[in-house]
């Protein structure tokens, strides 16, 4: 077979940092290249460059053996490549067909032939066995189903090439087996497929190569067969990672939080929450599990007080406090560490200590009379930039300028100041590298061992597995399952996480 | 490092400064070249601006005070990412109350007392007017920048409707609609070292309307609850703040700082209701407190700089037969080049290179 | 009522409604494509004085004038565009920006032109024939639509191309794209600044025309302030209409009504204000506002609308 892409001696700088440094990489057609680093170590950077997003400073890229200048998404895309992002480049109001056809459609008398489309794509998913429904609006659609379309919407174009970019951080365990298959499928056709991920099980399974990359550079590149989990691991971190964090024995005091019986809406009005109770008592981590989309969120918000339940009691250190606004129960001895950062956690525009002092802005010593002790606000964030370890100079620097690490350490500081009954900690390590995962790891086990409570989310069922004590497993806004701390490995969890089971008695179909 | 940073800050802040300059200078020089291209005097808008700084700073003042208090009441509104196009109709309605409350006012009645008397008359109904929208924003969800572009006409015919009807004054000609003179007891004074020009001690109050505003944004637990229902409303709910709260509370500020202008406008300067008296102040405004970066402080500075170009192109139609207009021009050609989010790519290199993340005007 | 003056305050509701619906059309592109276009307002300020100065310097033809105002009008908004797309200017303060210099430049050239202030007239300008449609015409109340300016029929057909366009075509389908998300439209292959750059120039050129429409139909002179907020009436207009070209459309005849009905009172000789009767249609407008981000609103929540599936694997 023929070698589709090669992309040979790359280098991107940007301001001050060098993305690529003299990366190559290559992927024949049938073949299966896995390209895996953890955050920020240049994968996408790379993969934006071969889709036209950018052009490297430095470096060759050839498609089929003749060397290309890509300068644009539609240059990428009239050569052959077809890229399924991370993040869906789907329009949610229009439908399903005008999604896929967008930018490509056939004309007939300067009118959409909407017949010839439906016929085209009708036989993509028939080939390739990704059915979908082409007349719905793509928001009402399931993750996987989003994900089916972007695929189909690189081979309607054509795609000799397909880049997918972290495609089984969405999905359920079935769905990513299922993606697997599609994929194998596609490489049997002839199919060039760069996978990007960071699951290292994953790439055993499915690629014929692999490339590490770390900060930049190529660290590893070999064929699967000679590969071993641990190995890629350690290429990607550059060092051993000791994920296994000591712990004091299990010994749980009494209940810090207990939720009864809640019901609630999500932001379109839909029942997102129906009939969750569960309990938090002091010295233990108690882990939600689940896909995303089944009501965590909205678990969240109803504990934290900004999302009123349309049924059901929140029970905080004995005292009812389901009318209690956030002030209330962030005083009263709770704090949260959001699972967007970005869109609620922080404010990248506003100084390091704009985002420090939110607790304390408005109290006193901090602030008297609504006046506030600038120097006080100083000394509590230069002091809690120190203890938390935050890469900066001081506090007076944007927010913006920190990198996610570092900026979730932020959030958990001012947080952690608080000195919390109750931590909240929503997906506590999305988009941050191995070093800070376990430091932030390291973190919210001190909490547990300190005897306050800890209640955990996250997408990462092997961050469920490694910290809880106790672990829930929610499906469409239900807990299906509640296991102790060893009592299941990740296949039975799964199980449950896709609503196929239900602890005691089976799960009625609906 | 603790040296280096208060450089990169020096630095920074030169930067800004820097740019607002260059896109004065722009808007100069194209402003210029069309009075060349129209065969007028090219010069005339730049001398303008300069006697307007030192032979007739009277005029600048006068101009200057509007101008400076429109800032204000838009820099309020901005820092929580809030955008009140309606400082017209709310300075209308401010000249309306401040109208009505002086007329009834009588003669025998102390100058302080009837002028406290009306401003807060006038403060109360601009901020009851930037209510409007300001509601409609936090329970409807109505988007404020189309509710109070629209409620400005509202408000000036409201005024309209005011000086040819119920306050209008008899005795005035049929071309005139205003209401009836005001009595002297309800002017506000003159700066008597600026007779006969009507600058007016407006001026002073726009100046601690401005301290006032430093200080709530950088000194109080408010000013932060602004800047962080600005920068991120859900982060301001999420960390227990009540955004929908601060934007009535801000919106409402806003108003009631519209709300003195009217009544400087028709105390000081005109000392009557006057069917379109404002010469969109509130439009201006938005290019005072961008060009100013939204800081109070340079919203002074630059409310002088407009002053002083409005009060030049006014001088500069009297004397010569250049027309004003021009200086709409360059106010409107600094208004569209700030709009736009470049710098000078070699600068902004250096910038990005040597300190945290520099942003560049909105 | 009689059934003439029925008639009558239709056929002033249509008149009136022609320039929004003009700019409305455009301005609802812009919506679909992302950019928040409230400079429909100064555009059609330089339309109707363009079309005054062509109309005086041809000697009269009021034809160059609607082709030199779309012309001009679409200069103009390149102006717009190119800080929208190029510099990537807050749209709000580059279209406030584009009103404030439509009023200077106006008020300016008015001046450097013409010497005159505040308004002005051509020496000549042969108007146009109203057009009668035969049939029509003579049937009660249907006729107001006869006896209307060749502008309101183009306004009229130009409903029915912009709704193919918007959902029949490949040009449609990508603006839409844009809209909902410029990133996503560019992996797709689209150019979102390309389409940008279509949108406001249509919006120019259409704005210019309702410019003109109001200058050299409606009446024969420029004057500073003739657009009299229909520009941010007829944004009004496409945001209640959903940016729909058929509902917002009819939304600017609703407009035209408040206006005309508006015009009846005054006529009749009631005893209420003309500057309140001028306030309809803003009031009309306010109320619009509110009822289309109510339901909006509602929208999003789910109460109303929006079909909603299970989602379920």
């Amino acid at each position: 077979m023929a070698v589709a892409v090669e992309m040979l001696n790359i280098s991107k700088f940007f301001p001050g940092v060098v993305a690529n440094d003299d990366v190559s990489l290559s992927v024949k057609e049938g073949e299966i290249l896995g390209l895996i680093g953890e955050n920020g170590a240049g994968k996408s950077t790379m993969m934006n460059m071969l889709y036209g997003m950018m052009e490297p400073d430095l470096g060759v890229i050839k498609l089929f053996g003749k060397e290309v200048r890509i300068q644009s998404p539609t240059m990428a895309i009239k050569l052959g490549i077809g890229m399924v992002h991370q993040h869906f480049m789907l329009m949610p109001n229009l439908s399903v067909l005008q999604n896929i056809i967008l930018g490509k459609a056939p004309t007939k008398n300067g009118l959409i032939d909407t017949k010839a489309a439906k016929d085209k794509i009708t036989e993509i998913m028939d080939t390739y066995d990704l059915p979908v429904k082409l007349d719905e609006k793509v928001y009402q659609l399931s993750v996987g189903e989003k994900q089916r379309v972007e695929i189909i919407k690189a081979l309607y174009r054509e795609a000799k090439v397909l880049i997918m970019d972290e495609p089984t951080a969405v999905l359920t365990p079935t769905e990513t087996d299922k993606l697997l298959d599609v994929l194998r499928l596609l490489k049997s056709k002839g199919c060039a497929i760069i996978f990007i991920t960071h699951k290292l099980r994953e790439v055993m399974a499915i690629t014929d190569k692999i490339v590490v990359m770390r900060k930049g550079l190529v660290t590893g590149s070999l064929d699967t067969a000679e590969a071993s989990t641990e190995g890629l691991s350690n290429m990607m971190v550059g060092r051993k990672v000791n994920l296994e964090i000591p712990r004091k024995d299990y010994n749980p005091d009494e209940n810090v939080l207990e939720v009864e019986a809640v019901r609630a809406l999500n932001q379109r009005g839909l029942p997102a929450l129906n009939g969750v109770s569960f309990q938090v008592a002091r010295g233990e981590v108690v882990g939600i599990a689940g896909v995303e989309g089944n009501g965590q969120t909205e678990l969240i918000e109803v504990v934290s007080g900004m999302l009123k339940p349309t049924a059901g009691q929140v029970h905080f250190k004995h005292q009812d406090i389901t009318a209690h606004t956030v002030r209330q129960r962030r005083e009263e001895g709770m704090s949260h560490i959001p699972e967007d950062r970005l869109k609620m956690g922080s404010a990248a525009n506003c100084t390091i200590r704009d985002n420090l002092i939110l607790n304390r802005y408005y109290q006193k010593p901090y602030c008297n009379g609504g006046i506030l002790d600038n120097k006080k606000l100083h000394a509590l964030s230069e002091d809690l930039c120190r203890d938390f370890e935050v890469k900066t100079p001081d506090s007076d620097y944007k927010l913006g300028t920190l990198s996610g690490g570092n900026m979730q350490k932020v959030i958990f500081a001012r947080e952690m100041e608080a000195d919390p009954d109750l931590l909240i900690a929503a997906q506590p390590t999305r988009g941050v590298d191995i070093g800070a995962i376990e430091s932030i790891h390291h973190k919210i086990i001190e909490v547990r061992d300190s005897g306050r409570g800890v209640l955990l989310v996250s997408a990462e069922l092997d961050e469920i597995l490694s910290l809880s004590d106790r672990i829930l497993v929610m499906y469409e806004g239900e807990i299906m399952a509640e296991f102790k701390r060893g009592e299941a490995d990740e296949k039975t969890i799964a199980v449950y996480m896709t609503g196929a089971k239900r602890q005691g008695g089976d799960h009625d179909e609906k | 490092m603790m040296k280096n940073k208060g450089n990169n800050r020096i630095l920074s802040a030169a930067g800004v400064v820097g740019r607002q300059a260059g896109l004065i200078i722009i808007a100069l020089l194209l402003a210029t070249l069309f009075l060349a291209v129209s065969g007028y005097e090219p010069l005339a808008i730049i001398n303008g601006i300069i006697d307007g700084l030192t032979l007739d700073i009277a005029g600048t003042i006068r101009w200057a005070t509007p101008l400076i208090l429109a800032g204000l009441a838009i820099c309020v509104t901005y820092k929580a990412e809030v955008f009140n196009l309606g400082v017209d109709g709310q300075l209308y309605m401010g000249a309306a109350a401040a109208t009505a409350v002086a007329v009834n006012i009588p003669k025998s009645m102390n100058q302080a007392a009837s002028l406290v008397l009306i401003f807060l008359a006038a403060m109360a109904a601009g901020a009851l007017f930037a209510m409007i929208p300001a509601l409609m924003k936090v329970y409807l969800n109505t988007n404020e920048v189309v509710s109070t572009l629209l409620l400005n006409f509202i408000a000036a015919l409201y005024i309209e409707y005011l000086v040819i009807g119920p306050l209008r004054d008899p005795e005035a000609g049929t071309n005139l609609n205003a209401s009836a003179v005001l009595n002297e007891n309800t002017w506000l004074p003159r700066i008597s070292f600026f007779e006969p020009s009507s600058a007016n001690i407006g001026f002073y109050i726009a100046i601690v309307v401005m301290i006032i505003l430093t200080f709530v944004f950088f000194r109080t637990a408010f000013g932060h609850e602004i800047k962080i229902v600005g920068a991120n409303p859900t982060l301001a709910k999420y960390a227990g703040m009540k955004p929908k709260k601060t934007i009535l509370q801000v919106m409402a500020m806003s108003g009631a700082i519209a709300g003195i202008i009217g009544a400087v406008e028709v105390t000081a300067v005109q000392h009557r209701l006057l069917a379109g008296f404002n010469p969109d102040f509130g439009f201006d405004g938005i290019v005072v407190s961008l060009l100013a970066n939204n800081n109070p402080i340079g919203v002074l500075f630059s409310g002088i700089f407009f002053g002083a170009l409005k009060n030049g192109g006014i001088n500069m139609e009297r004397i010569t037969d250049v027309p004003s207009a021009v200086t709409d021009i360059v106010t409107s050609i600094i208004f569209i080049t700030i709009s736009a989010k470049f710098v000078l790519p070699k600068l902004k290199r250096k910038l990005a290179g040597k300190t945290p993340a520099n942003e560049g005007g909105k | 009522m009689s059934i003439a003056v029925i008639s009558d305050t239709l056929a002033s509701m249509i008149r009136i409604a022609t320039p929004l619906m003009l700019m409305a059309l455009g301005g609802l592109l812009c919506q679909r494509a992302g950019v928040f276009n409230i400079a429909l307002e100064g555009f059609s300020l330089v339309g109707a004085f363009a079309a005054i100065a062509v109309v005086q310097y041809t000697g009269g033809s009021v034809w160059a004038g609607l082709i030199g105002a779309m012309l001009i009008g679409t200069i103009y908004s390149a102006l717009f565009a190119l800080f929208v797309t190029k510099f990537k200017a807050d749209n709000i303060i580059a279209s406030i920006a584009m009103n404030t210099l439509g009023a200077g430049l106006t008020s300016y050239l008015l001046r450097a032109m013409f010497g005159v202030q505040g308004a002005y007239s051509p020496d000549q300008i042969h108007k146009l024939a109203m057009i009668h449609i035969p049939v029509i015409k003579d049937i009660p109340i249907l006729n107001c639509i006869s006896g209307q300016s060749i502008v309101t029929y183009f306004a009229i057909i130009l409903i029915v191309v912009i709704y193919v366009m918007l959902f029949k075509t490949k040009m449609g389908l990508a603006i839409c794209a844009v809209g909902e998300s410029e990133v996503a439209a560019k992996t797709a292959g689209i150019r979102p600044a390309l389409i940008k750059w279509q949108v406001v120039l249509i919006s120019g050129a259409l704005s210019g025309l309702a410019g003109a429409y109001l200058s050299t139909i409606s009446v024969s002179q420029f004057s500073e302030d003739m657009i009299q907020g229909r520009g941010f009436n007829a944004f009004t207009a496409l945001v209640f209409g959903n940016a729909h070209p058929i509902f917002s459309s009819l939304v600017t005849l609703m407009f035209g009504f408040a206006d005309a009905i508006g015009i009846r009172i005054e006529l009749v000789g009631m005893n209420i204000s003309p500057s309140i009767i001028k306030m309809f249609p803003f009031l009309f407008a306010i109320v619009a506002l509110a009822i289309s981000s109510y339901t909006t609103k509602l929208k999003v929540k789910g109460v109303i609308g929006h079909k909603q599936r299970k989602v379920k694997e």
